[in-house]
């Protein structure tokens, strides 16, 4: 690969990075990130046996 | 005291990152009424730091790991209090613009070629496959992603032929613009590949002091150079780099690593450009190429490549740093303690610490250095790594939130076993922007007040990073600074000895291994 000028950058993840790359002048596209829900292992016992 | 009471609020199924919550406690701290407070995530790490803060109730014990806890000490209206915390936790959120998920992001702007990674690592494997396809390289900072998800993220990289930078790589300078934590350097012709964040940063901003400079710096992350990984990534950054019309001299950094792994990548990968290494603590060749235990011995080897001058420059300094440290040195009855946020710069210290004849205890996994059986209690001469995972779970690294190391300091200073202390302090990038100023509101009073013991600070930055105006503390303060971190080692060494001596006969042995 050929390592070329970066004008562009998409961040997920703790704000602090993504500020870092704004103050190089980078244009940060920022996306949102939320755990996925878990289900509780109990329910999810019950599910596994009911289905 | 008026009274208070402790109390504990979980809110269910809401995320906010460990940085996030940090600003989130600070804000809270400040609220009238508030004795103490932490908004963490309920993981069993953050759980338990809130024990000894006595901020912990039956209600917090309940919270899961995608809940937040709001912990208060307060003489306030508890109620009142919780909807002023309930309103800073969600502006801190809506501040910024954003896109809901990768692939509308991708959509909007297909010309993305970058992308830098920082969540828990579980949740990494599907947001990484998912940029790789869309043919992106990636910077991944989050650390706890399973080896098998790394091996397969490198692997799609490569037949791709895309960069993995990660997982747990702290730092990448990649065209002058840095990833996580990094520094403003100047610009140059050696091109950095390593698997040591800290040691990127130690090793790019000296070469900065010397007036060398970089075309790029690839972090890899810690373990590409395992037996499982098998360097996957430091191939193709080596590739990468010799193929690169910038890069001259290209420098590898390792630590930690499967000695045989780096062996066979020396042996296999053919390199047209003159290579300098350095593999942290290990001192046994593993290639004809100009290899050094530290980063201050490559730091030379990479000047003596560059050029005779830049090398007699180089030595020069050297020289010049040993004869103004010995005048400094201080005999005091105890122990060199080191209190790092670098892993590889901790490494470098217990390295040099065991050379100058000291038995070193460490939470680091260093053949050389006894394990210590609890970070948190120091025994003899100690080196702990506050980045290392039992500080960082739940938690932010050190450089971003340096509380956690700032109370040991304070502790140690106070006590009468530490007879010197040795600390890195990183600026630039990914650093808090009041970082000095915060780390001396905090430790500067025991620093005063404990002016007999030597206080000695790695300062891992440059005059071009944005703190640099705050600088001018460490002088306010009487700390000793030092050009490199290999010579902050030497130095809290030869003040644990008592011997200034030992100063000259470290540096001899760095300047000994290059040959002119």
């Amino acid at each position: 690969m050929k390592i070329e000028e970066i004008p562009k950058v998409l961040c997920i993840g703790v704000s602090i990075f993504s500020d870092s790359l704004k103050r190089q002048g980078v244009e940060v596209v920022d996306v949102d990130w939320s755990p996925p829900a878990e289900i509780e292992q109990d329910i999810k016992d019950i599910l596994d046996k009911i289905m | 005291m008026s009274s208070y009471q402790t109390v504990n609020f979980v809110i269910r199924g809401l995320y906010r990152d460990s940085v996030q919550l940090m600003e989130v406690t600070e804000r809270v701290k400040r609220l009238e009424g508030v004795l103490d407070a932490a908004v963490v995530m309920g993981t069993a790490a953050n759980k338990e730091s809130l024990v000894p803060m006595g901020l912990l109730t039956s209600e917090g014990e309940k919270a899961g790991p995608n809940d937040i806890i709001i912990a208060l000490k307060a003489t306030a209206n508890v109620e009142q209090l919780l909807e002023q915390v309930k309103k800073i936790i969600f502006e801190i959120k809506t501040t910024t613009a954003r896109f809901a998920n990768i692939d509308d992001a991708m959509k909007m702007h297909p010309d993305i070629r970058y992308a830098s990674i920082s969540i828990p690592g579980k949740y990494v494997e599907e947001v990484a496959l998912n940029l790789l396809q869309h043919g992106v390289n990636l910077f991944i900072f989050s650390d706890h992603v399973p080896i098998e998800t790394e091996v397969l993220l490198k692997k799609q990289a490569a037949s791709r032929d895309l960069l993995v930078m990660g997982p747990e790589a702290g730092t990448a300078i990649v065209s002058g613009i840095g990833f996580g934590f990094a520094n403003k350097v100047a610009s140059g012709n050696i091109g950095v590949v390593a698997s040591a964040g800290s040691g990127i940063q130690e090793f790019v901003t000296l070469l900065d002091r010397y007036d060398m400079g970089i075309s790029h710096a690839i972090g890899v992350g810690a373990r590409d150079l395992s037996r499982d990984v098998g360097g996957i990534m430091t191939r193709k950054a080596l590739q990468t780099l010799n193929n690169d019309e910038k890069t001259k001299i290209i420098a590898l950094i390792a630590k930690q690593s499967d000695i045989a792994v780096v062996r066979e990548i020396l042996e296999e990968e053919k390199l047209s450009k003159p290579l300098v290494l350095s593999l942290l603590g290990y001192e046994e060749k593993v290639s004809d190429y100009p290899q050094s235990p530290t980063l201050h011995g490559l730091f030379l080897h990479a000047a003596h490549a560059l050029s005779k001058t830049m090398y007699e420059k180089a030595f020069g300094a050297l020289k010049k740093e040993v004869e103004r440290l010995k005048t400094l040195v201080i005999r005091r009855d105890g122990y060199p303690r080191a209190f790092y946020s670098g892993g590889t710069l901790a490494t470098e210290t217990a390295y040099l610490w065991a050379k100058a004849g000291l038995k070193v205890y460490t939470n680091l996994n260093f053949p050389r250095a006894e394990k210590i059986d609890n970070p948190y209690t120091s025994v003899q001469a100690t080196v702990i790594d506050y980045g290392s995972e039992e500080f960082t779970e739940g938690r932010p690294h050190p450089i971003i939130d340096p509380t956690l190391r700032n109370k040991r300091i304070i502790s140690e200073l106070n006590s009468n076993e530490a007879s010197c202390i040795a600390m890195d302090l990183i600026i630039g990038y990914g650093a808090p922007d009041n970082i000095i100023a915060k780390i001396f509101d905090e430790i500067g009073d025991a620093i005063v007040k404990n002016r007999d013991k030597r206080f000695v600070i790695r300062l891992v930055g440059t005059n071009k990073d944005h703190q640099w105006g705050q600088t001018n503390l460490l002088d306010k303060f009487g700390v000793v600074t030092t050009a490199s971190n290999a010579l902050a080692a030497m130095f809290s060494a030869a003040c644990g000895l008592g011997e200034p001596a030992v100063l000259e006969k470290l540096a001899e042995e760095l300047s000994v291994e290059v040959k002119i």
